[in-house]
Parts: structure tokens; C-alpha cells; sequence
């Protein structure tokens, strides 16, 4: 599994993605999940079990705003150009 | 950024996870546009401000790195005559420039030419649609060795190319080239679409560039071309100046032999002799009259004539031109009249010039007024001005001969012939000139067979 600062930029480009489309919405709902803590820049650091996490962060997109979410996370990861495999990614990022 | 009204903690989940989605949905097309459009605006500044295709391409380059965030932009140019292609731009996320400097300076300064095809942007150019390839050596054949493309590709962290051809209608203005460090696949929605309008707005600037620069070129060219014919101007006003006073002492030493013989002092003449020295005489004046105005105009051209104004009646100075100029229209069976003026303000001028504009016009009436015709000098005041005219029952001059009057050279045809002596085609030019020196004007109105009239007007308030 890739280490916690790969996904700690991973899911800092889906807060910032998921910002760009529902503003600060992105964040508080990104406060929300166990393990992400985000500082005043919108950086955000993860503790715990990176792929578990970032799952949990868009499923709690999708629980609000549908699989469109996703696919909004999914183009966050293809967009930041972080070098993470596949299989560290989580299911519902594939 | 968008606004969202999110709900959240519904008695309603269904309704409002529906309406959520749906909001989100319209959001994030919001977002992407709202990419796309700053991307565009980046570029709309970028073609305002820049004022080279060179400098434009590059700065392009760096904003879609910096914006978009690809691992690399290259952008190469046509040439002018749309047969070479040249390296003209490269950004990249990463690493040093100094791998760039084959693509940007190529080895005897070789050019992909865009008839041959193996490099992908003529391959894109010619087939007018992008392109694809995991090699950068495609876009760099033949420019640099597969060593230096891979050098390239792994400074940029480059997985993949593409291969965009600038095009504005039919012209071809080169080809823009993006590193990706992935898959052509893993593009986002919001990259394709913005990517979708990038390449026409990066075609609009850069064309845009390569205008202003063809119109700085052609503006360059007139500024040189301007300042050899200012010089070959100052030189021809040199010449002139010189040529007539060379000219005029000479001819003033004829002129003064001529009327000592022609009046006796050098003996009785026989009559054929005295007609043939008249119209020596003759001739010596018109020749001298020519050099004084071709000095005249000389001095004017040359910024060396300087008005020396006093108190000027104008009222006495028709009086003065019509005593002076009566004889010459006795003989020609022409009335010399000066309308009765009223009380009119003294203005400031130099008696001389103006003195010399009412006599040429004077002299031009009485050149083109037939036997038995009038011309009449009148003053009045106007607003601010005062106007003098002088009106004649002469020939008149037909309308599309009027713009040339008051050039110089600007006989009009008939003037020859009617009336060969003593007509340079300078005298109207000079007056327009010293009546604009004074701040006034010169205009004429005139209808062939029905007379002219010359009018021109002195500024009252003058110190």
C-alpha cells in the first residue's frame, strides 16, 4: 500500500475538486470522515489506513450527491498525476 | 464558484438525494465551465498584452502547464512562407531546460518541413486532427536523435503526446504539442472539454501575434522608407535654395543690362532690336519671379520663414494693392474696384506676406478675367476673423480642379494655355501657406464662365 503522504495528496485534491463544485460544503463533509484532518490552507492529513479512508471520504460524496461524485473523485486522481497504483486505490475509485 | 443548496439530514432521503444529485450535477458542469473559461480568459490576456507569436507561444506554454497542469507544452510555428516548422515554445512541470535546447536551437539550424510527413505535427497539420503517440521522438523527428527524445521524455515524466494542429481557416499556424505523464484515457472530463477550446483560443492569440507582427515589419519598412525621403526632401529644399539664389544674381545683372540698353544708355536701337530685347526683359522677369518663388516656397518647406507681425489695416493695404495693380488692368480693359468698408478691427500680421497674398490673387484675377471683366477686393469682419475676398468675372475653374489650386505645381490646364506668363503654379501654394502661418484659412469659390472668388481670413485677437 502506497504511504500517508500519497493518500493525504490524494485527498487533498478531491477536497479540492469537490470544492471547486460545492465550496465549502467539500470540506466540512471531508471533516466528517474519521481520519482526515484538514488545516486553514485546505491541506489534509490522514491517519489510519490511507486506502480506507479515502474510500470513507467519497463515499460520504456519494451518500449526498450520487455516483456523479464519484466520478468527480476519480478525475481528481487522474488529475493531480500522484503515482498510485491501482490496487492501492479503493474499489470504488477503480 | 458555484453555489450549492445542499441538503442535508432529510426527513425525505429519497426526494432530496435526488434533488442533491441533480443540484450537483448542474454544479459541476458550472465548475468545469468556470475551468475552461479561466483557462480562455488566461489566453485572452495573454493575446492582449503579447505582441510576438514568439513571446505569445511561450507564455501560452506556461499557463496550460501551470493551469492545467500537464507534464509538459510544446508549441512550434510555421514560418512565413508555410513550408518549415520551428520549436518556438517549451513548459514543463518539472526538470531544467537545458534537454530543450535541440528542439529550440537544432544543430545547423535544420527546420521540420512541413511537407514530409513521419513527424506527428505535420502528420496533424496535414490531416488537419490530432494525434497520438508514446514516443516523444515523433514530434521532434528530425531534429533531435531517439537518445534526446528519451532524455525529454523522462525529464517531463512524459507517458504520452498529443498532437494538436493550429489552424485559423485556412492557414496554417503550426502545431501544439502536450506532454502527459499518463494515459491519454486518465484525461478528466473537465481537461478534455477545456482542452476542447483551448486550441482554437491559442490559434486566435497566436495568429493575432504573427499580425501585429507583420504590421510592425511593414510599419518598420515605412519608418525607414519615411526617413530617406525626408532626407532626400531636406536635401531637394537645399538644392533648390542654393540653385535659385546661384540663379538669381545672374539673371538680376540681364535684367538690369537689358532695361539700360532697351531705354538708350548703350545707344539707339533699331525696332526689331528694342522688340526682341522687350522680350528678353520679359523673360528675365518671369524667370525671376519663378526663382523668388521657389525660394519662397524653400524658406516655407525648410520651417525657415518667420512672420513678423505688427498692426496691418487691412482696409489700406486693398487700397494700396488696387493702386499698384491699376495700370496692368487699365490695359487690360478690366475694372480694379475695393468695396467700401466699414470700421474693422487693425489685426496683427506681417504687412509683407499678406501684402504678397492680396497682390497674387489680385494678379491671378487679373489673369484669368477676360477684356471688359471687373474684380472686385472687399473686407469684413466675421467671427473672430477677418475676411478678405477678392471676386472676378473671369473664367472660373471647374470643380474637380478646385482640391489642385492651392497645391504646389497645381496649374490648372487651361492656365497655360490662356495665360502662359508669369505662371508657376507656386503663387497659391505660397499664399495658403502664409495665410495658415497667420492661423487663418483660404478657400475659393468658383463655377466655370461664372467667375471665382478667393477668400482669406486674418485671426482678430491676435497679441
Amino acid at each position: 500500500m502506497a504511504d500517508a503522504s500519497v493518500y493525504s495528496a490524494l485527498v487533498t485534491n478531491i477536497v479540492k475538486s469537490q470544492f471547486d463544485v460545492i465550496g465549502p460544503l467539500a470540506i466540512d463533509q471531508a471533516k466528517m470522515v474519521n481520519g482526515i484532518t484538514i488545516d486553514t490552507s485546505n491541506t489534509a492529513t490522514i491517519r489510519g489506513n490511507g486506502k480506507e479512508v479515502l474510500a470513507n471520504l467519497v463515499k460520504q460524496f456519494e451518500q449526498l450527491f450520487g455516483q456523479t461524485s464519484v466520478e468527480v473523485c476519480k478525475d481528481a486522481i487522474k488529475e493531480s498525476g500522484t503515482p498510485v497504483s491501482d490496487n492501492d486505490l479503493p474499489e470504488i475509485l477503480q | 464558484m458555484p453555489t450549492s443548496p445542499v441538503f442535508v439530514g432529510s426527513s425525505e432521503p429519497n426526494e432530496l438525494t435526488r434533488v442533491n444529485e441533480e443540484m450537483y450535477k448542474q454544479n459541476l458542469e458550472l465548475a468545469i465551465r468556470n475551468k475552461t473559461l479561466n483557462v480562455l480568459h488566461i489566453v485572452s490576456t495573454i493575446t492582449i498584452n503579447a505582441t510576438g507569436a514568439i513571446e505569445v507561444s511561450q507564455k501560452i506554454a506556461d499557463a496550460i502547464v501551470t493551469e492545467l497542469k500537464f507534464a509538459s507544452v510544446f508549441i512550434a510555428l510555421s514560418d512565413t512562407s508555410g513550408k518549415e516548422l520551428r520549436f518556438t515554445a517549451v513548459a514543463q512541470a518539472a526538470g531544467s531546460n537545458d534537454v530543450y535546447e535541440p528542439l529550440l536551437h537544432p544543430s545547423d539550424n535544420r527546420t521540420i518541413a512541413l511537407t514530409d510527413r513521419g513527424n506527428l505535427m505535420t502528420d496533424a497539420i496535414l490531416d488537419r486532427e490530432r494525434k497520438i503517440s508514446g514516443n516523444f521522438l515523433d514530434v521532434a523527428t528530425p531534429l533531435v536523435t531517439q537518445e534526446a527524445a528519451d532524455k525529454i521524455e523522462n525529464a517531463t515524466h512524459t507517458e504520452m503526446i498529443i498532437t494538436y494542429p493550429l489552424f485559423l481557416g485556412p492557414k496554417t499556424l503550426g502545431a501544439l504539442t502536450l506532454g502527459l505523464a499518463k494515459k491519454i484515457d486518465d484525461l478528466s472530463r473537465g481537461e478534455k472539454e477545456t482542452l476542447d477550446e483551448l486550441i482554437g483560443a491559442v490559434s486566435i492569440a497566436i495568429n493575432r501575434a504573427q499580425l501585429i507582427e507583420d504590421i510592425k515589419s511593414a510599419n518598420d519598412k515605412l519608418t525607414t522608407a519615411n526617413n530617406q525621403l525626408e532626407l532626400m526632401d531636406k536635401l531637394k529644399d537645399e538644392f533648390v535654395s542654393v540653385a535659385s539664389h546661384e540663379l538669381r544674381t545672374p539673371m538680376t545683372a540681364i535684367k538690369s543690362y537689358t532695361w539700360m540698353v532697351l531705354n538708350g544708355k548703350a545707344g539707339s536701337l533699331e525696332p526689331k532690336a528694342t522688340e526682341y530685347l522687350n522680350r528678353v526683359y520679359i523673360s528675365t522677369e518671369r524667370l525671376i519671379h519663378l526663382i523668388n518663388e521657389m525660394l519662397d516656397v524653400s524658406r516655407i518647406e525648410s520651417g525657415r520663414v518667420t512672420i513678423k507681425k505688427t498692426p496691418l489695416e487691412m482696409a489700406k493695404l486693398l487700397l494700396d494693392v488696387q493702386k499698384e495693380l491699376r495700370g496692368r488692368a487699365t490695359e487690360c480693359s478690366i475694372s480694379l474696384t475695393v468695396e467700401e468698408v466699414g470700421s474693422i478691427p487693425v489685426v496683427q500680421a506681417d504687412s509683407e506676406r499678406i501684402h504678397q497674398v492680396l497682390e497674387n490673387l489680385v494678379g491671378n484675377s487679373l489673369k484669368f478675367t477676360p477684356k471688359g471683366g471687373s474684380i472686385t477686393m472687399g473686407v469684413r469682419k466675421t467671427d473672430g476673423f477677418l475676411e478678405t475676398h477678392v471676386t472676378d468675372t473671369g473664367r472660373g475653374i471647374g470643380a474637380e480642379q478646385i482640391p489642385l489650386l492651392f497645391k504646389k505645381f497645381g496649374r490648372l490646364e487651361h492656365s497655360l494655355v490662356a495665360m502662359p506668363e508669369n505662371s508657376t503654379g507656386l503663387g497659391l501654394f505660397i499664399c495658403k501657406q502664409y495665410v495658415e502661418l497667420h492661423g487663418g484659412t483660404i478657400r475659393v469659390q468658383s463655377e466655370p464662365d461664372k467667375g471665382s472668388t478667393f477668400t482669406f481670413t486674418l485671426p482678430i485677437s491676435q497679441p
